[in-house]
C-alpha cells in the first residue's frame, strides 16, 4: 500500500500511456502528409519532411517521458499537492474540502495494464483540474477514499453498495441507442468526413468545392438518386448514433448512497464518476420526442469544475419514473412542482422571437439565396414556419415552479428539458429587460450556478423581482454552503 | 420524522428594486471617448490603407459602402456607449453587491458576498489619468459572467474591495476554507 503523505509517482504503465498518446497525436497531425509521402504525392514539399516529422515525434516522446518522471503527487495536511513540469515547474494545491468529484476512466491500455486514469475536479478554472494518467485500481480506490473523506459527507456509499439503483439490460441499452439524438451523430459524422476530405484534398490538389467538376462526370441527380442518398446518410447516421450510445452506456451502473452518486459505464473507454450530493449544483434531464414516448430521460448531475466552461456534468439514461424520483429526491427532497403552482411565460415571447430573430434571418438568407437559386429561395419560408411553430410551442409549454427550497423549470417543444436547482446554489442573479420588455412590464431572469444557468424569459417584472428577491433571501439568510 | 412545510411570508423580504444606486464617476465618459477615438482612429487608418492598396475598393459603390459602414459603427458605438454609461450604477447592501448596466438591454446583476471567490481592482493607463479603476468580482458561476464595475474612483474601488474581502473572510472561515 502506498504512503500518500510522501511524493508518489504514477504507475509505470503511465509511461506507455503517455508515449502512445503522443504518438497518436503526432500521427493524427502527420497522417495526411505520411499517406501522401507513401503514395509519392507530396508535390513541391521537400523530401526531408518525413525525417522532420520523425525527429519531432522523437522529441515529443522524450518530453512525455520526462513529464512522467517529474510528475509527483501527495496528500499532506488535508491538501492534495501535485508537482509537475520539466523546466516550467507547476505546483497545484487543492484543499480536500474543495475536491468536487473524483472520476476513474479506463481506456484500452488502462484495461490491459489493470490501471485507471484518475481525474480530480475542483471549482474554478480548468487549470485547477488534476489528471493522473495511470494508477493501479486498488491505489486509485484508496486515493479516492482519502480525497473524499476530507469532508463529513464523503462517498462511503456508492460503489460499495449492494444493488445499483440503475443498470441496463441488453434490450434496454438497444432502446436507449435507438432513441438517441441521431441528428447530432449525423452532424458529428459529417464534420469529421468533411475535415478529413479537406485535409486529403489539399494534399492531392483537389479543391473540396470543385470536387464534382474535377471528376468530369456527367452528374444528373434524379429524385431516385437523391432519395437513395438521403436514406443512406440517414441509415449511416442512425447506425453510428446507436453504436456510439451503446458503447457509451455499456454496463451502466448507477449507485445512489446517502451522500452521493457513483456512475460507471463504457465499453472501450470505461468511466467511473463519483459526485458527492453536497457538490451537486444543478440537476437536469431531457428527452427527445422518441424518448418521451418510451419513457427515457437523460439525467445530468452538474457540479462546479470539469474541463468545459459549463461545468462538470455526469450524464446517464433512466427508464422509469421511480428511478427518476429517487434521483431527484436525493438532490431536493421537496420538489417544487410537487408543492407549488405552475407558472407560465408571456405570449409575446413567441412573437418577439419570430419578429426580431427568425424573420430577419430568413429575409437575409432569402436575399442571398435568391442570387444563386432564384425563386427556389422561397423554400426558406419552411425554415421560418418551423421556427415559428417551435417558438410558439416553447412559449405555450414553458412552465416553472418556484418552491420553498428551489426552482424547477420545464421547457418543451418536441422534446422536454427540465432543470432543477436549490436556492442556496445561486451564485449570481441577473434581471434583464430590453426596450420591448420594459414597455410591456416584462423581464427575463437568469439564475447562475456553478453548474449551469437557469433562464426564465418573459415574466412580469413584479414576478421577476419577486423571484430574485426570494432567491437572495434564501441564499443570504441561511448559513448554507453552496459547495 | 415528522415533515413540516409551513408557508412563509414573502412581504418582508428585502427588495432589490428599493435600493438607492450610486452612479459611476462622470470622468468615465471621458475615458470612454478617448478609447473610442483611439479605436476608430486606428480603424480609419486601416480603411485608408485598404482603399490605397485595393483598387476595387475605390469604386464609388464600394467606397460609399465602406464609409457608410464606418460611420454607422462609430455612431452606434458612441450612442450605445453613452446610453449605457448613463445607466451604470452600483449599490452595496449588507449581504450583496448590485450593479446596473446596459441601455438597450438593461441588466441588474446581484452577487451575494458569500458567493464571491475573489475581487480584483484594475486600472488602465487612460483610467489612471483620471484616477479611475475597475472592480471585478469573481464567483464560481459556470459561464464566467462575473460583475465588472467600471468608472470607480481608485480609492473607492480599493475601499469597496476591502469591504467585500472583510465580508468574505468570516464566511470562508465558517466554511472551513483556508
Amino acid at each position: 500500500m502506498r504512503e500518500w503523505s510522501k511524493p508518489q509517482k504514477q504507475s509505470p504503465a503511465a509511461l506507455g500511456i503517455i508515449a502512445v498518446r503522443f504518438l497518436r497525436e503526432s500521427l493524427t497531425v502527420a497522417m495526411p502528409l505520411l499517406v501522401a509521402s507513401l503514395l509519392g504525392r507530396v508535390g513541391d514539399k521537400p523530401d526531408h519532411i518525413g525525417w522532420l516529422i520523425l525527429l519531432m515525434t522523437f522529441l515529443l516522446l522524450l518530453v512525455s517521458v520526462l513529464r512522467y518522471y517529474f510528475f509527483r503527487f501527495q496528500v499532506e495536511n488535508g491538501q492534495l499537492v501535485v508537482c509537475s513540469g520539466i523546466l516550467d515547474k507547476q505546483k497545484i494545491t487543492i484543499p480536500l474540502e474543495k475536491v468536487q468529484a473524483v472520476h476513474f476512466e479506463q481506456h484500452f491500455l488502462n484495461t490491459l495494464t489493470r490501471t485507471t486514469k484518475v481525474t480530480i475536479d475542483s471549482p474554478g478554472t480548468t487549470k485547477m483540474e488534476v489528471s493522473i494518467d495511470a494508477l493501479g485500481l486498488q491505489d486509485a480506490e484508496a486515493l479516492r477514499g482519502i480525497l473524499l473523506q476530507g469532508r463529513k459527507d464523503g462517498l462511503q456509499a456508492a460503489s460499495g453498495g449492494p444493488e445499483p439503483l440503475l443498470s441496463l439490460t441488453g434490450a434496454e441499452l438497444l432502446k436507449v441507442g435507438l432513441t438517441a439524438n441521431h441528428l447530432k451523430a449525423f452532424v458529428l459524422l459529417a464534420g469529421f468526413v468533411f475535415v478529413q476530405m479537406r485535409d486529403f484534398g489539399e494534399l492531392f490538389g483537389v479543391e473540396a468545392d470543385g470536387f464534382w467538376e474535377s471528376m468530369n462526370v456527367d452528374f444528373d441527380p434524379t429524385w431516385q438518386i437523391i432519395a437513395v442518398s438521403l436514406a443512406l446518410v440517414v441509415g449511416i447516421s442512425m447506425l453510428a448514433s446507436v453504436v456510439r450510445t451503446m458503447l457509451q452506456y455499456h454496463d451502466l451502473r448507477v449507485f445512489v448512497g446517502g451522500s452521493g452518486i457513483t456512475v460507471s459505464s463504457g465499453f472501450l473507454r470505461k468511466k467511473q464518476q463519483a459526485l458527492p450530493k453536497r457538490k451537486m449544483q444543478l440537476v437536469r434531464w431531457h428527452s427527445n420526442l422518441l424518448q418521451r414516448w418510451v419513457g427515457i430521460r437523460l439525467f445530468e448531475m452538474r457540479a462546479a469544475g470539469g474541463q468545459e466552461a459549463k461545468g462538470l456534468h455526469i450524464q446517464f439514461p433512466t427508464l422509469s419514473s421511480e428511478q427518476a424520483d429517487r434521483l431527484i429526491a436525493m438532490y431536493i427532497p421537496d420538489r417544487p412542482s410537487a408543492s407549488a403552482l405552475p407558472r407560465t411565460i408571456h405570449p409575446s415571447y413567441a412573437q418577439r422571437k419570430i419578429l426580431v430573430q427568425h424573420l430577419p434571418v430568413t429575409l437575409l438568407a432569402g436575399v442571398i439565396a435568391y442570387q444563386w437559386i432564384g425563386w427556389y429561395a422561397l423554400i426558406l419560408l419552411a425554415y421560418l414556419a418551423y421556427q415559428s411553430v417551435t417558438s410558439f410551442l416553447f412559449q405555450r409549454n414553458f412552465r416553472y415552479w418556484s418552491g420553498v427550497d428551489g426552482l424547477e423549470c420545464c421547457e418543451s417543444t418536441w422534446g422536454r428539458h427540465v432543470s432543477l436547482f436549490k436556492w442556496e446554489k445561486l451564485q449570481h442573479a441577473v434581471l434583464q429587460q430590453n426596450i420591448f420588455q420594459e414597455k410591456r412590464g416584462l423581464a427575463t431572469v437568469h439564475f447562475e450556478t456553478a453548474g449551469g444557468v437557469l433562464e426564465i424569459p418573459y415574466v412580469s417584472i413584479e414576478e421577476a423581482r419577486g423571484l430574485v428577491d426570494y432567491a437572495l433571501f434564501r441564499t443570504e439568510s441561511e448559513p448554507l454552503s453552496w459547495n | 420524522m415528522e415533515f413540516t412545510n409551513p408557508q412563509i411570508s414573502t412581504d418582508n423580504i428585502p427588495r432589490a428594486s428599493d435600493v438607492q444606486f450610486t452612479p459611476i464617476e462622470p470622468d468615465y465618459l471621458k475615458t470612454l471617448r478617448i478609447s473610442w477615438a483611439i479605436l476608430f482612429g486606428m480603424l480609419l487608418l486601416m480603411v485608408i490603407a485598404a482603399i490605397y492598396f485595393i483598387p476595387a475598393l475605390r469604386k464609388p459603390l464600394s467606397l460609399t459602402i465602406t464609409i457608410a459602414t464606418y460611420l454607422m459603427l462609430l455612431l452606434l458605438t458612441v450612442v450605445l456607449g453613452t446610453g449605457s454609461f448613463r445607466r451604470k450604477s452600483y449599490a452595496v447592501r449588507e449581504h450583496d453587491v448590485l450593479y446596473r448596466t446596459g441601455w438597450i438591454k438593461r441588466e441588474l446583476h446581484i452577487v451575494p458576498f458569500s458567493r464571491i471567490q475573489h475581487a480584483v481592482v484594475n486600472s488602465g493607463p487612460i483610467d489612471r489619468q483620471y484616477g479611475l479603476a475597475t472592480l471585478a468580482l469573481h464567483t464560481a458561476a459556470s459561464d464566467m459572467s462575473d460583475i465588472t464595475i467600471h468608472g470607480l474612483r481608485h480609492e473607492d474601488a480599493e475601499g469597496l474591495k476591502e469591504l467585500i474581502i472583510s465580508k468574505i473572510k468570516p464566511l470562508q472561515t465558517d466554511e472551513g476554507v483556508e
